[in-house]
């Protein structure tokens, strides 16, 4: 079976090890049930796997929404990484995406549709921004890009509160930003009608656009063939003529715009989440980090993975039914993560056991 | 039956796609010198690796002084005293001589380092083999050669019997190959079993005893080195008859393509002149050979030429129009195409494909994109025309990953993606580099059909054979300057190398 598939003309060793990760990781959850407590371990399980329809398709509907900024924000990260940059400011990005989208959408009274739209627009921009002053450094000074933007994230965090707490659309008695009025917020697209009751809307078809038009960008554009020359070797795209320096800049404003929006989805919707006016991360931009890394860097990839560990966030909602800690669910996806981290391992594994049996199934000399 | 000190038998390694080594059998006595002779791909790579404990044979068996051994690591190769002095050394630049031979077999007492022993062996050493070292010198101090003999000396401290020499002449000077000719010798008399993996065919016969020759994965034979011409462990290399000598047909000397005026560059790290006032012509219909000791700013004028290095002043005319100036990417657009030094580092992208990799140069046009979505069709059409007549051998054709193809197909991609691009000018610098007879014979082909076809060609080489064989022009380099501009015809080898070192100039 292994064989078979190893052989098959298409490489799907990132498929397979992706999907180990995800089983170990699932195994080891598991196992924490069984220790902490044995007798409701089964149900917990059961909880984990079918959590997503816990009130059938009003739960499903509302995973899509929780997926759609990490998997934005996974194909930001995916992106960069294809130039070799890995930007993990993703939180700092987010932040002041977010920050822009709910202003501008609340303030600019355009209407129902219109004025998301711009609102969102604005997220990405910002998100962008916030990007370009760590990839600057990066390009031209050679900066090293992880400290910049972790620095980013700490500076993007306070000044995204302070701002927040300045202006018009901050409630001081909740301390959170001001509700976006029901018209205001992210059309639908009818999708509510299929999934009653939930807060899914438009945000998951934009990402799957997203992706496949990052897809087509990164495998049939000129340069789509300029980034990954740069991210596999710097050097050598600067002795083509490629202009490096650019190059890094533009996949990193794109990433930047690509969490931003990220951001935007995820305070204009209808899940009733506000900007809080105290100091805290948002750590949905780390797990945009996850997200790709389970998905190999690959932007279509990035909408099962991110599907993947909305879904378990959102059963582990449900785990304190059974008498679990929703905590159990941070226990898996950390342990897929790492696993998806060794895939890297899993993969060379994979690819000498491809070798083997080619070596073994090849007779005479095929010079 | 003979005592061998190492014994392959039938080794058959597989790759996809290729057999690496295909039955192959070596067997190497102690006292004696065993080259290993064969073009790049050949296999000699997979057989060391092999030997070396980096890959395992799908069959044949390995024998040490008669046992049947296993080797399955480098680190076990090294316990049953295979020592491998590999091509780019392993070494940190920071540490002492002393320091780099004793690391990972440190003498310590109470955990506390004990330098003294190790010292007094090393000194040991090297005056029992004549391998002039400075224990206490910085490696990032001392030479190539003498960083090579750090290598010799690790082997001998950890009382290695069985010494790979992986094409150790390749980066030394006619001298230094001189003196690990005479450090190869002395290691044959104290009874080592010496492989010497080379392509040189008079370094083989200057030193070495018995020669096993390879070809395409397989063991040609194995013959007395004292008894063959190199002529004919040529032949049994490449398999067919090899022209030691360059054709060349007479000169048509063109218009003045390029011209360097007053170029200058300073170190970043110092004051010194790393080019200064360097001036010269090159015409179409000629090769202009720049000669000279590695590192005297030979790789720099090319980088500045090329646009990957600024000057600090001076010009750089493309038929007389100034593109000092002007991107990397003008540079290339105008005509200037450009064979780098390091294929790893700039010539190609290991991880691409060899199609991505030929269309390098040229994805950009508009023939092979619009509005930067890929033609997809021209760019296999170019790959496929391009590894047809430069005769590049893959193992998957134009999907082959880049980083499995040899050395050789490496470089003979390079050349023909630099011969293919619209161009007046075709600069390379050590396109030879590494590569085996057959390959370097169609190279210098390559080099004079661009002249001959009324090409500007400027050819950097630390190889004076090449230099007089193939130039119709000599420049020679000392310093950052240019001492030196001569005819072959009107010039001895011996004169040559009195310029290269400084001690002449006109």
């Amino acid at each position: 079976m292994l064989k078979k598939i190893l052989l098959s003309k298409r490489d799907y060793s990132g498929v397979l090890s992706s999907l180990l990760a995800i089983f170990i990781g699932l195994l080891v959850g598991f196992l924490a049930m069984v220790i902490v407590k044995p007798s409701a371990a089964i149900a917990g399980f059961k909880t984990l796997v079918t959590g997503g329809f816990f009130n059938g398709l009003m739960t499903f509907g509302s995973v899509f929404f929780y997926a759609t900024p990490i998997i934005l924000c996974g194909m930001g990260d995916a992106f960069a990484f294809k130039a070799s940059i890995f930007n993990i400011g993703g939180p700092g990005q987010m932040h002041m995406g977010a920050l822009a989208a709910v202003w501008v959408t609340i303030n600019i009274g355009l209407g129902p549709v219109v004025s998301p739209f711009f609102g969102l627009l604005a997220g990405a921009i910002v998100g962008a921004l916030w990007a370009l002053i760590p990839a600057l450094l990066n390009a031209y000074r050679r900066v090293n890009i992880i400290i910049t933007t972790i620095m980013m994230n700490y500076i993007g965090m306070f000044l995204a509160v302070d701002i927040l707490k300045k202006s018009n659309i901050f409630d001081n008695t909740k301390n959170q930003s001001l509700a976006v009025p029901r018209p205001l917020r992210t059309p639908r697209a009818g999708l509510d009608k299929i999934f009653k009751g939930s807060a899914i809307d438009c945000g998951i078809i934009v990402a799957v656009v997203i992706a496949i038009i990052l897809w087509f960008v990164l495998e049939k554009t000129t340069f789509g063939y300029e980034i990954k020359a740069v991210g596999k070797n710097r050097d050598a795209a600067d002795y083509a003529g490629i202009n490096a320096k650019r190059t890094i800049v533009l996949s990193v404003l794109i990433s930047g715009a690509l969490i931003g929006l990220g951001g935007g989805f995820m305070y204009l919707g209808w899940a009733g989440k506000y900007l809080i006016g105290s100091n805290t991360q948002l750590s949905e931009g780390f797990t945009g980090i996850a997200v790709t890394m389970l998905a190999n860097n690959n932007p279509i990839a990035c909408i099962f993975s991110g599907f993947f560990l909305a879904y378990l966030t959102q059963s582990g909602s449900y785990m304190q039914a059974v008498g679990f800690s929703p905590e159990i669910v941070k226990v898996i996806s950390s342990v897929v993560v790492y696993c998806s981290a060794l895939s890297m391992l899993v993969h060379e594994y994979l690819r000498k056991k491809k070798l083997d049996y080619i070596g073994r199934e090849q007779k005479g000399d095929l010079r | 039956m003979e005592n061998y000190a190492i014994e392959m038998l039938n080794i058959t390694k597989r790759f996809p796609g290729i057999v690496a080594n295909d039955n192959i059998t070596l067997q190497v006595k102690y006292g004696e010198i065993h080259a290993l002779l064969g073009e790049n791909g050949a296999g000699k790579s997979t057989l060391m690796s092999v030997l070396f404990g980096l890959y395992q044979p799908e069959e044949g068996k390995i024998l040490l002084d008669g046992q049947e051994v296993k080797i399955t690591n480098p680190k076990k190769a090294n316990e049953l005293g295979i020592g491998m002095v590999h091509q780019h050394f392993m070494q940190i630049k920071n540490f002492t001589v002393l320091e780099n031979i004793i690391l990972g077999v440190e003498t310590t007492k109470n955990g506390v380092l004990k330098m003294d022993d190790a010292r007094k062996k090393v000194v040991e050493l090297s005056e029992k083999y004549g391998l002039k070292i400075e224990p206490d010198a910085m490696v990032r101090d001392i030479t190539v050669g003498q960083q090579q003999r750090v290598e010799i000396l690790k082997m001998l401290y950890r009382d290695c019997k069985i010494l790979i020499f992986d094409e150790p002449t390749a980066v030394l000077t006619p001298q230094e190959i001189d003196e690990l000719m005479q450090i190869m010798r002395n290691l044959k008399a104290e009874g080592k079993a010496i492989v010497f993996i080379t392509h040189k065919l008079d370094e083989i016969k200057a030193v070495s005893d018995r020669c096993t020759v390879l070809r395409l994965g397989k063991c040609i034979g194995t013959v007395n080195t004292s008894d063959a011409t190199t002529h004919q462990m040529a032949e049994m290399m490449v398999g067919r008859e090899v022209n030691f000598h360059v054709d060349k047909a007479p000169q048509k000397l063109g218009e003045v393509v390029l011209s360097l005026r007053d170029i200058c560059l300073k170190s970043d790290l110092s004051n010194k002149m790393i080019l200064n006032n360097v001036s010269f012509d090159v015409h179409g219909g000629e090769i202009l050979c720049i000669a000279g000791v590695e590192g005297n700013g030979q790789s720099e004028v090319v980088k500045v030429i090329s646009g990957l290095m600024e000057q600090d002043s001076g010009q750089i005319l493309l038929r007389g129009k100034d593109i000092s100036k002007e991107s990397r990417r003008q540079r290339i657009v105008e005509g200037i195409s450009y064979v780098p030094e390091d294929r790893h580092k700039h010539g190609v992208i290991l991880d691409n494909t060899l199609e991505e990799n030929l269309v390098l140069k040229k994805y950009f046009l508009p023939e092979f994109q619009k509005n930067g979505v890929i033609n997809f069709k021209a760019r296999k059409e170019l790959a496929e025309k391009l590894i047809d007549e430069f005769d590049i051998r893959t193992s998957e054709g134009r999907q082959t990953q880049t980083r499995s193809m040899s050395g050789g197909n490496q470089q003979k991609a390079i050349v023909a993606r630099e011969i293919d691009a619209e161009h007046d000018v075709l600069v390379a610098i050590q396109p030879t580099r590494g590569l085996d007879v057959g390959a370097i014979e169609g190279i210098h082909a390559n080099l004079v059909a661009q002249r001959d076809a009324g090409k500007a060609v400027l050819l950097v080489s630390f190889d004076l054979e090449e230099v007089m064989g193939v130039s119709d022009r000599i420049i020679v380099f000392y310093e950052g300057e240019v001492v030196a501009n001569v005819r072959p015809e009107e010039i001895t080898v011996n004169e040559l190398g009195l310029y290269m070192a400084g001690s002449k100039r006109q």
